[in-house]
């Protein structure tokens, strides 16, 4: 009567083992995909808010020295929009590049987010925020002028805040 | 019997591949920890270069480059001025050559690391002497 129970014994403790380690891989790897998951979106998010400070400095940048031979100017073109606009004269017609910070639709999944964007027009070309071409997502766009020194703060859509200060060369630099 | 073999089968089959998974899981940690380590170095460089490039555009703009060095917090330390920031440190060298029309007063902004150097950023002023009329 005996004999088969003590057999059963090591048989239930193998099943258990095998239990335990199905349990362990599974939690292994879950684990191992959560974390991989984590590191991933750090690293893409890190690298989309570097890429983004980068081309809104290197733009910013562009537009103010090649053209920096005009006027570089701070424009309120209404209540939510205030422009870097670095105007030139050509043949008696005053052209305007612009750079400032407006709504628009993401492309990837159709939310509307803030973006920088530039414009470029002629004086007689009333201005309209979508004329011009969005560039990279950016939360903030505050340009200040002082002393011939442009400072203009930028948030980025990560919240990260950063400071770009230029002295401006030849132009006029009214405010 | 045969129930006890099927059953040695599968717990061996299980560690084998619970083996083989730790060390795959090894080699992708490390991958990861090499992505996240790579990730931090662009942010620091890239915060590095926007500080030495708004460094290098106040020094161009001004005729003083001591007080601006100073406003940003720099230390002059063995001919050179030294600020150390979130993660990295930064240099900058000036140096003045005297020529006969005037000034050319060159700037060197290195971003370092460590031993490491992240950046250099040369920006060179030329200054051109007053003459009287």
């Amino acid at each position: 009567m005996s004999k088969p129970v003590v057999s059963r014994s090591p048989r239930i403790i193998q099943s258990v083992f095998v239990l335990l380690l199905l349990s362990l891989f599974a939690c292994l790897s879950a684990f191992l995909v959560t974390m991989g998951a984590q590191i991933y979106k750090n690293t893409v998010d890190s690298a989309e808010e570097n890429n983004h400070s980068r081309i809104a400095s290197a733009v910013i940048r562009s537009a103010v020295w090649a053209e920096d031979g005009g006027d570089v100017q701070i424009e309120k073109l209404s209540d939510d929009i205030t422009a870097l606009s670095v105007v030139n004269e050509y043949d008696g017609v005053k052209y305007y590049k612009r750079l400032y910070c407006a709504m628009d639709t993401d492309p990837l999944d159709g939310e509307p987010r803030s973006f920088l964007w530039e414009s470029y027009n002629s004086e007689d070309v009333e201005f309209n925020p979508e004329n011009g071409e969005s560039l990279c997502e950016l939360n903030g766009f505050v340009p200040s002028i002082e002393n011939n020194m442009l400072t203009v703060e930028l948030e980025t859509s990560a919240g990260t805040k950063s400071t770009i200060r230029m002295a401006l060369r030849t132009g006029g630099a009214v405010k | 019997m045969k129930n006890r073999s099927r059953s040695n089968t599968l717990l061996i089959e299980l560690l084998l591949v619970i083996f083989f998974f730790m060390c795959s899981a090894g080699i992708l940690v490390q991958i990861f920890a090499t992505a996240k380590l790579k990730s931090k170095a662009a942010h620091t460089i890239n915060a590095s270069m926007l500080d030495a490039e708004n460094i290098a555009e106040d020094l161009y703009g001004s005729d003083d480059p001591d007080t601006v060095l100073a406003s940003y917090g720099f230390t002059a330390q063995d001919g050179s001025w030294e600020l150390q920031k979130d993660g990295y440190l930064l240099k900058v060298a000036v140096k003045n050559e005297e020529t006969e029309s005037g000034t050319i007063r060159s700037y060197e902004i290195t971003g370092v690391q460590g031993e490491e150097t992240l950046i250099t950023l040369p920006s060179t002023r030329y200054i051109p002497r007053e003459v009287s009329p």
